[in-house]
């Protein structure tokens, strides 16, 4: 278990990485709507390059600082990291958005290399630019979902938390509680 | 019939919320293998052609 101190620091660091990767992706869900039915062509190649810059420098990095502190606070603290189902699911949707993103900064980089190359019209990569403003939506879904999950906590353990719940409590555990 | 060890069992929002996890998991990866996801971009073949200096948008599509 961490110390109050460290557990605190550590729990800031994972509130800090989810809401800043939530702030983020809603940005860029701004932007995606904007290079998709804007009709100035500057603002549609500043929303693609700007899009690649976001994804590569703050909603990548917050997404895997949000998992590795997240996986931190719940092993060093009494949740646990499979005891709790609000945990689990916590966990389940945040690797399923961090890999989804890894696979989709591909294309996200091949319409910011095309916007850097010249002016885009609507004739480009149309479904490519639609799947990006619907992808980043359900994104932000599964986001707001395990912003929810952390604030509301549901009941219910897992058999393995369970049985860990009734397992007899360590000597030393027992005297200092 | 309830578990002999006195476990709980699942809670009804797991199971509800993991139902719709699992449809919408479907649907996602039914979008993208139809040809609809980035998988196929649907670009038009002129996409990579380099544009000349001061040509329009017009000029450059048959």
């Amino acid at each position: 278990m961490m110390s109050p101190g460290l557990r605190r620091l550590a729990l800031t660091a994972h509130v800090a990485s989810s809401v800043g990767w939530v702030g983020a992706v809603a940005a860029f869900l701004a932007l995606a709507v904007v290079g998709l039915v804007g009709r100035e062509p500057e603002k549609v190649r500043g929303a693609y390059l700007a899009m690649a810059v976001i994804t590569w420098w703050v909603i990548l990095p917050s997404s895997l600082a949000s998992l590795a502190t997240g996986i931190i606070s719940s092993v060093g603290t009494k949740w646990g990291l499979l005891r709790h189902y609000w945990v689990l699911a916590k966990l389940a949707l945040t690797v399923v958005a961090t890999l989804l993103l890894v696979v989709h900064t591909q294309p996200i980089g091949q319409v910011a290399t095309l916007a850097a190359e010249r002016a885009l019209s609507s004739a480009d990569l149309p479904n490519l630019r639609l799947q990006l403003v619907v992808d980043a939506s359900f994104a932000l879904v599964v986001l707001l979902a395990t912003t929810a999950l952390g604030v509301y906590k549901p009941r219910g353990m897992t058999r393995y938390g369970w049985e860990k719940q009734r397992e007899p409590r360590e000597p030393s555990a027992v005297l200092v509680s | 019939m309830p578990d002999p060890t006195g476990y709980p069992g699942t809670p009804r929002w797991v199971k509800v919320s993991g139902l719709l996890a699992l449809v919408l998991l479907i649907l996602f990866f039914v979008v993208h293998l139809s040809g609809h996801g980035p998988g196929a971009h649907g670009h038009s073949p002129q996409s990579h052609m380099p544009v000349r200096e001061g040509s329009t948008e017009k000029e450059t599509r048959p």
